[in-house]
């Protein structure tokens, strides 16, 4: 274990599921604004109970590599969704300044203390194609891929960007959800099962791993082929 | 045909929309020009500045044409990216909802130098009503860049 990785809005499902992955091969920062992300406290994991979208907090965040910074997974993101003529002015700040302001600072103050290179993951969404009630969420996750292109391009050679998009992903909403209104989601996926945030996890592993050491700047959708 | 020209860069389009006949006086379809970039510190300013006015046309039952710049969509200035693609991604949003109140929302991508291209897909945006939530390359590469 010779390099830390640090994951924003490691409390969350997905985030969980990425820190559990990426803790057998490196040391992890696992950082978010909630108190539960000390559950995730463990010899190789360093939980950080901090707010991204202020500097602040940023370099606290990066302050608690306990080794050379490789890595950086912004997780981090919030929903607050409402019809267009409904949603308020605090709505989409909110949610572009946790989701895209808060994460691209990160990245840019990240690959500031990545001497050696390393890898930026975005978590971004395959809602960035559009979704009904979601035009502050949609333009949040365009944001983090239009940043991901123009980091990868920016810090090349030296670090590599790129970010996903995750299609349905199992979480407490999803769990929530009336069977017959899920059972016509997930109808809707080739891969005919919901996802997972394991799955997700995955992908983030990979990127981060020398496999993918000739991806850059591209952004993958996991999302069971909902997305074709 | 009347239009609402709306953004910071919206007088940059009007010559080009007036000499196609154009009335680019409101009411109408709002046309939101963007052509420069943001810094980080104003991301979020700028975009909430198209969503009031997205929101807006909205209320009015009007479609809307966003217009940026391709220097937003595959440039290398990382707040400008994320602007440009924001941008994109809000309008397709737009459009997914409200295509069911009879609007349709679309991007044009320009190229800043030279707007006729994009101000006659403009036109054509909001004349011919034909397709919403896409985004319509308008105008010259400037860089030969392959887009990501």
């Amino acid at each position: 274990m010779t390099s830390s990785v640090v994951v924003t809005g490691a409390a969350g499902g997905i985030g969980r599921a990425v820190v559990t992955r990426l803790a057998r091969n490196h040391h992890v920062v696992a950082t978010d604004v909630v108190a539960e992300v000390s559950e995730l406290g463990a010899d190789n994991v360093t939980p950080v109970v901090a707010d991204v979208t202020s500097g602040h907090g940023r370099l606290e965040i990066l302050a608690a590599a306990k080794r050379a910074l490789a890595g950086l997974v912004n997780v981090v993101g919030i929903t607050r969704d409402s019809l267009v003529n409904k949603m308020s002015e605090h709505e989409m700040r909110q949610v572009l300044r946790v989701n895209a302001a808060g994460p691209i600072e990160m990245s840019l103050a990240a690959a500031d203390a990545m001497g050696s290179g390393g890898s930026i993951v975005q978590i971004s969404s395959r809602s960035h194609l559009g979704n009904i009630g979601q035009v502050n969420y949609a333009a949040s996750k365009g944001a983090l891929i239009g940043a991901t292109q123009a980091l990868a391009r920016t810090l090349a050679p030296r670090i590599r960007v790129n970010a996903i998009a995750p299609g349905l992903i199992q979480t407490p909403m999803t769990d929530a959800m009336p069977p017959d209104v899920l059972d016509k989601l997930v109808g809707r996926i080739p891969r005919g099962r919901i996802g997972h945030p394991s799955d997700v996890a995955a992908m983030v592993a990979h990127l981060l791993s020398q496999d993918a050491d000739y991806v850059t700047g591209q952004t993958i959708y996991v999302c069971g082929g909902r997305s074709i | 045909m009347a239009a609402q020209l709306a953004g910071p860069d919206a007088d940059r389009l009007r010559p080009a929309l007036t000499d196609l006949g154009l009335d680019v006086d409101p009411p109408g379809p709002l046309i939101y020009v963007r052509l420069g970039g943001t810094t980080m510190a104003d991301l979020e300013d700028t975009l909430t500045s198209w969503f009031l006015d997205a929101q807006a046309a909205a209320s009015d039952n009007r479609d809307v044409v966003t217009v940026i710049s391709d220097e937003l969509v595959d440039g290398d200035d990382v707040a400008g990216c994320a602007l440009g693609h924001a941008l994109i991604s809000g309008t397709r949003a737009w459009a997914m909802e409200r295509n069911r109140e009879g609007n349709i929302g679309n991007v044009v991508v320009a190229c800043p130098e030279e707007l006729t291209g994009a101000a006659a897909t403009v036109a054509w945006l909001i004349e011919s009503r034909a397709v919403s939530g896409e985004v319509l390359h308008a105008g010259r590469r400037r860089h030969g860049r392959q887009r990501l």
